[in-house]
């Protein structure tokens, strides 16, 4: 049995936050939340404030000489979060611009002091403390601000106070102010703008005692208050069934797609836990492929959910030909609409994750990866392929197969298969073209691959009927379907190097 | 009833109770700057000195608008605090006029309370300060 004094770690009310301190706020903790105006710093301390008085613990909020108490009042009462109820019960506001003015930090500390001790608060907020330093610097006698902040640590900590103190540093000050030396948490917020866009973003620094979620995770302030996304990490690949001791280990199950002649191209269905890109030119039926996946999951009871970049859920319901909506209404598929155009990866996966686990979903479809693209903020597209790299890895890791769409420029010039340079994130590539044939365009498709899996490598003609896709033929005697220009190959007569009768395709 | 006119009839209740049955223009200036003064203590923890003085400067200029005796409390001098001033100059009214002013002096601090952090808040600071005449919850409840 440990002897080691354990730490409680208070939860904050704010989804996303505890995960990405680490386990919440340590009970006694001296915090500090920096950031620059308009970063949310008081709105995520009096989330938390809320979320954590109590009547025989309340909490004190002390303002000082920032966002003037009557405003901050008006505004933050705003939030469905701001609890009319617990003001002047379980939170009390008191104002210490004359104490700040006036008496300068002996004052300011008295007051703070005298309050505590009268009311015994569980939480204890100073907005702004930055401003309470002003005057300070204009202060000749009396504590100096290391002096002071390392007796207000001493105090509040001493009367078991969680305290947060709010204030407007620059980054570089956190190297010589006292104030970060003596914090046990440091939390800083952004307001990160590109382009035309803006994106809040937070970090935490340290917390002394636990391991924060590293890096910079992206929030979002609504009517709700403040919702964080973790910032996902992946965690170490998941080895290949097929890696090392591939024989001895067991092979994932295989899911059929739903489409006769698909699996068997696929060596016997998508192996489970699987990512899988459908890429083709536009039209080519990318989407119509993914919904099939999705009707045959929920045939199977395997509920599926599907993120719509481009069209609205209602639209992609209806055109899908394969009765979504009635899955949608039954609950076996959730389709998602977001389409914001500041949205972040995590904040996507946090979507998905939430339908997932209230469907108990099996399969995961993103159609398309180009509407995705677009839709997450300018500062997230940079990082498109690593951040696709971690949500891929998140899905797959929780044991979904997942299929994405990509659309691709009909070159037959250039064969690729995705235009993120993603293909090689992903274990499975079908590959959908038109090709030029009798003077009709067809569509053809092929399974380009299947980690660790044997597969067929045919070039398959398929249509798209009322009922889905119909897998045609294996196109047996033509060359050169990819390059634009093919040619038909007599019967029996195909050595390498030997003579072929072409015949141009009527164009 | 709207919030307003049930402040200014506790207000008028209160001022009454406060000042004494049958009282003289000195008796209701002191209970009114009495009844100020408590708003205000209960005000300034939450707002500070400043927030305070805006508000009752606010209020008064509102106030004089609809109740003439509350202008001479804004001309009188301005060396002292409101409160003073408010306790000064109704002293030198008539009963009836001194109670009116008093009463849309309270009722306009009430009123551009509520305006800025609202009604809900600003009950629940009203039945802090006068816990027998307002309600907590709802300012409804306390009259009928």
């Amino acid at each position: 049995m440990s002897n080691k004094v354990p730490i409680r770690r208070l939860p904050t009310g704010i989804p996303g936050l505890d995960a990405v301190l680490g386990g919440g706020v340590p009970e006694f903790s001296f915090n500090v939340i920096a950031g620059t105006p308009g970063a949310g710093k008081t709105t995520l301390v009096q989330q938390i404030m809320f979320a954590l008085a109590r009547a025989d613990r309340p909490a004190l909020f002390f303002t000082v000489l920032g966002e003037p108490p009557l405003k901050m009042l008006r505004y933050q009462q705003q939030f469905e979060f701001f609890d009319l109820a617990q003001v002047n019960a379980s939170v009390r506001f008191i104002n210490l611009a004359k104490e700040a003015l006036d008496g300068g930090l002996d004052a300011v500390l008295k007051r703070i002091v005298q309050e505590v001790e009268a009311t015994s608060p569980a939480i204890v907020i100073v907005d702004s403390f930055r401003s309470v330093m002003q005057p300070a610097k204009r202060q000749t006698e009396g504590l100096d601000v290391q002096h002071f902040v390392q007796e207000l640590g001493m105090r509040l900590t001493g009367w078991q106070a969680t305290t947060f103190l709010v204030g407007e540093f620059q980054l570089a000050e956190t190297e010589n102010h006292p104030i970060f030396t003596v914090a046990d948490g440091l939390v800083w917020l952004y307001q990160s703008l590109d382009r035309n866009s803006m994106v809040r973003k937070m970090q935490v620094m340290k917390v002394r005692g636990q391991a924060p979620i590293p890096g910079l995770h992206t929030l979002r302030i609504t009517d709700r208050g403040i919702q964080v996304f973790p910032r996902l990490i992946a965690g170490p690949p998941e080895p290949s069934p097929a890696d090392g001791e591939g024989k001895t280990k067991r092979r994932p199950p295989r899911l059929s797609v739903g489409v006769t002649g698909l699996d068997e191209m696929l060596g016997g269905g998508i192996p489970s836990g699987y990512s899988v890109l459908v890429a083709g030119p536009s039209g080519s039926g990318k989407s119509v492929l993914a919904t099939e996946f999705i009707r045959e999951g929920v045939r199977r009871g395997e509920p599926g959910v599907i993120a719509v970049f481009e069209k609205r859920p209602s639209e992609y319901a209806q055109t899908s030909a394969i009765g979504l909506g009635q899955a949608a209404g039954n609950g076996q598929v959730a389709i998602i609409h977001t389409r914001p155009l500041d949205l972040s990866i995590d904040e996507t996966l946090h979507e998905l994750t939430g339908a997932i686990h209230r469907l108990k979903a099996r399969r995961v479809v993103i159609d398309s990866l180009s509407g995705f693209e677009l839709a997450l903020a300018p500062t997230f597209r940079e990082d498109f392929r690593e951040s696709l790299y971690r949500l891929v890895a998140a899905l797959t890791g929780m044991g979904l197969t997942v299929m994405m769409t990509a659309e691709l420029e009909d070159s037959y010039t250039d064969l690729r298969f995705s235009p993120h340079g993603t293909a090689f994130l992903t274990d499975a590539i079908i590959l959908q073209r038109y090709v030029e044939l009798d003077g009709q365009f067809k569509r053809v498709m092929a399974v380009v691959k299947v980690r660790a899996s044997v597969h067929k490598k045919d070039l398959r003609l398929f249509e798209i009927t009322a009922d889905g896709i119909v897998v045609g033929e294996r196109i047996g005697n033509y060359q050169g379907l990819l390059t634009g220009s093919p040619h038909l190959v007599s019967s029996g007569d195909r050595p390498p190097h030997g003579r072929t009768t072409t015949r141009r395709s009527k164009g | 009833m709207t919030s307003d006119n049930i402040r200014r009839r506790v207000f008028r209740r209160m001022l009454a109770r406060e000042a004494g049955t049958g009282a003289d223009a000195p008796a209701i200036a002191a209970a009114a700057r009495r009844l100020a003064e408590r708003f205000a203590q209960q005000l300034n923890p939450l707002i500070g000195d400043a927030g305070v003085a805006a508000i009752c400067a606010r209020s008064l200029h509102l106030a004089q608008q609809n109740v003439p005796g509350v202008a001479a409390v804004r001309a009188s001098d301005h060396s002292d605090g409101p409160f003073v001033r408010l306790q000064r100059s109704l002293e030198q009214q008539e009963p009836a006029a001194a109670t009116e002013a008093a009463v849309a002096m309270l009722a306009a601090i009430g009123e551009l309370l509520a305006s800025f952090i609202g009604e809900s808040l600003t009950t629940r600071l009203l039945h802090e300060a006068w816990p027998d005449d307002f309600a907590g919850d709802t300012i409804e409840e306390t009259i009928t």
